[in-house]
């Protein structure tokens, strides 16, 4: 399909934030603001899905704790328990793999747990499906909720094709993404596998969709197993690898995406301290999701960050993060 | 808050461990005996995440930790615990942790509250705040008798005058008929206590919130809740309005948190995450 093939179509020649006025920013104070497909987001830091988003109390908890937004756990239409335990398992102080199978308590449930809650920073709601109907079905449903975007989660079974994830076949991405983005009015975010061959493809599939932005990248397939026990770790056998261990991996595949797509990009993978997060920003995210970190930093990671951002930017006089995103393309 | 403490990878990297003794109190309930360098420093109050290796992974209290050798209390309730209620000598389990904010030995005049299994938990603080030369005075409320798993320890211990032992279960097959918080209600209008600590089913322990509240007494109570990655990020084991965690800010919560928590005494949730009335 020519539709999927010819996607370095594109090549940025500039960024996609707001546009700063040196004039309003005084050195102390560099402007954190960032822009993602029209939300506007206080600092570029923002809650990755999976961690923590499950009830309107941990959402509001790291609100407190200064992430500028937060993605919920993500949401199918029907109750799923997950996976048996184990299904986090943490190696050493670089990597986490999880397969935790998709907990969630359903659409309906979900909603009845987020209703009549307000929150002081946007909050994206992550969604998943075994079919592009499921998917808008769950979304609809979450627009009772006003949400600030949808980030789709593609890293999901496909319901036909047994063992293959949806995101990683490049028309059904194109498929689930084109279905969300007409049945909702708020900007629509897809989160990719790394699982393929061709990373770019697959984002280019999701941006002809429709998406608003691209979110880079969801895990890499891993195992840990135990050489007492002679056996995989995780109850599912294997899972997916976050933190430190894949955050090369995931720097190459955003500036890749910034040279050959024409929608802001979220950079999200291994982002534990500012140097990391600097690092994605000049690869050419607009912002970076953190998760994992939290494991080895706790929620003190959001500030932390901020902190070392702020005096990274007063000594290398930026005074918004505009400057930064996609500079080490320059 | 989930930064309480510095996050060890060493102690919760899983190690496998040979259980080198068991002590059976009934075909349902055994302590397991092994050694391992961190559970031998925890606090009582934190827990485990044991392994019955190749099936499921469950947070389990810490009973016993004596000279290098810790021991962990398990009810058979459920398919794993059932299957480590069977484990013999020689065989292994998994382990990772010790994990959360457990117990802190407060005030003079204790008094603690164990009901059902949670006496695996108090029985470790007991066994502190012995070390440290305190009388406390310690309910344990069981179904029946024969539930009560360390009786003749308590027994014991009061005989030799190293603190006061109040039983009571259900039935009336050991001590007085009725459930712990009833005799923490009554001893406490007899007697003055400055910390409640309190183990077991969580109706017990919002009675001991109440109780406590009340008479003025500090309190903390070990809550239980459906666990996956005991390191604070899954979000499945989170109180409603204080948005804590009972893994890694817990298990073990003070009277100030518990209020700020609308979960608690009110709603558990299921592996899912829906929300279930207690």
């Amino acid at each position: 399909m020519g539709l999927f093939i010819n996607y370095r179509c594109k090549k940025k020649t500039k960024p996609f934030l707001l546009t700063c006025s040196r004039a309003n920013i005084t050195d102390m104070h560099p402007n954190f603001q960032t822009k993602v497909a029209g939300l506007v987001i206080d600092n570029p830091l923002i809650l990755a899905s999976g961690i923590l988003g499950m009830t309107s109390s941990t959402i509001r908890r790291v609100a407190n704790a200064g992430a500028g937004a937060a993605v919920t756990k993500s949401v199918g239409i029907k109750a799923r328990d997950g996976y048996s335990n184990p299904s986090v398992y943490v190696i050493d102080s670089y990597g986490l793999i999880n397969a935790m199978g998709l907990p969630n308590p359903g659409i309906d449930e979900f909603v009845k747990e987020f209703e009549g809650q307000i929150f002081n920073f946007p909050v994206i709601y992550s969604i998943f499906g075994s079919s592009p109907d499921e998917y808008s079905k769950v979304a609809k449903k979450l627009l009772a909720l006003k949400p600030s975007a949808f980030e789709i989660n593609l890293s999901c079974p496909h319901v036909k094709e047994v063992g293959s994830l949806i995101g990683q076949d490049p028309e059904m991405v194109y498929k689930v993404v084109n279905k969300v983005k007409n049945s909702v009015n708020v900007p629509v975010f897809a989160k990719i596998t790394p699982n393929v061959s061709d990373v770019t493809s697959i984002a280019f599939s999701a941006v002809k969709a429709g998406a608003d932005a691209i979110v880079a990248i969801n895990t890499l397939k891993a195992m840990a197993i135990d050489i007492d026990a002679m056996k995989p770790i995780l109850a599912n056998k294997s899972g997916g690898l976050s933190g430190p261990a894949i955050k090369p991996v995931s720097i190459k595949m955003v500036y890749d995406l910034f040279e050959s797509i024409d929608v802001p990009i979220v950079g999200v993978g291994g982002i534990l301290s500012w140097k990391d997060a600097v690092e994605y920003l000049l690869a050419g995210a607009s912002a970076v999701q953190i998760g994992s970190a939290i494991v080895w930093k706790g929620l003190e990671v959001f500030e932390e960050i901020l902190a070392g951002l702020r005096k990274y930017m007063i000594e290398k006089n930026f005074s918004c993060l505009d400057e930064i995103v996609g500079r080490g393309h320059k | 808050m989930t930064s309480k403490k510095i996050f060890d990878p060493q102690a919760n990297a899983l190690r496998i461990r040979k259980v080198i003794k068991v002590t059976s109190y009934s075909q349902n309930c055994s302590t397991l005996f092994f050694e391992d360098e961190f559970v031998s420093e925890a606090v009582p109050g934190q827990y485990l995440m044991i392994w019955f290796v190749g099936c499921d992974e469950v947070p389990m209290s810490i009973s016993h930790v004596d000279d290098g050798i810790c021991g962990i209390t398990v009810k058979a309730v459920g398919d794993t615990t059932k299957r480590l209620c069977s484990i013999s000598k020689g065989q292994s389990l998994g382990v990772r942790g010790p994990y959360g904010e457990g117990f802190k030995i407060l005030g003079k005049k204790p008094l603690m509250a164990a009901g059902g299994i949670g006496v695996a938990g108090i029985r470790l603080l007991v066994d502190k705040m012995l070390q440290k030369k305190m009388f406390p005075t310690v309910v344990v409320g069981a179904r029946t008798g024969s539930e009560n798993f360390f009786h003749k320890e308590f027994v014991e211990l009061g005989k030799k005058g190293l603190l006061s032992y109040f039983p009571t279960s259900d039935d009336g097959t050991i001590g007085q008929k009725c459930f712990a918080s009833m005799m923490i209600r009554q001893l406490v209008n007899e007697a003055l206590f400055d910390q409640i600590y309190g183990c077991g089913p969580e109706k017990m322990l919002y009675d001991l919130f109440d109780i406590a509240l009340k008479n003025g007494i500090r309190m903390q109570l070990s809550l239980e809740r459906y666990m996956k990655c005991a390191i604070g990020i899954c979000g499945q084991c989170t109180l409603n309005g204080s948005g804590f965690l009972v893994c890694r800010d817990g298990p073990v919560f003070g009277g100030d948190d518990l209020m700020k928590s609308s979960d608690f005494g009110k709603y558990i949730r299921s592996a899912s995450g829906k929300k279930l009335s207690l």
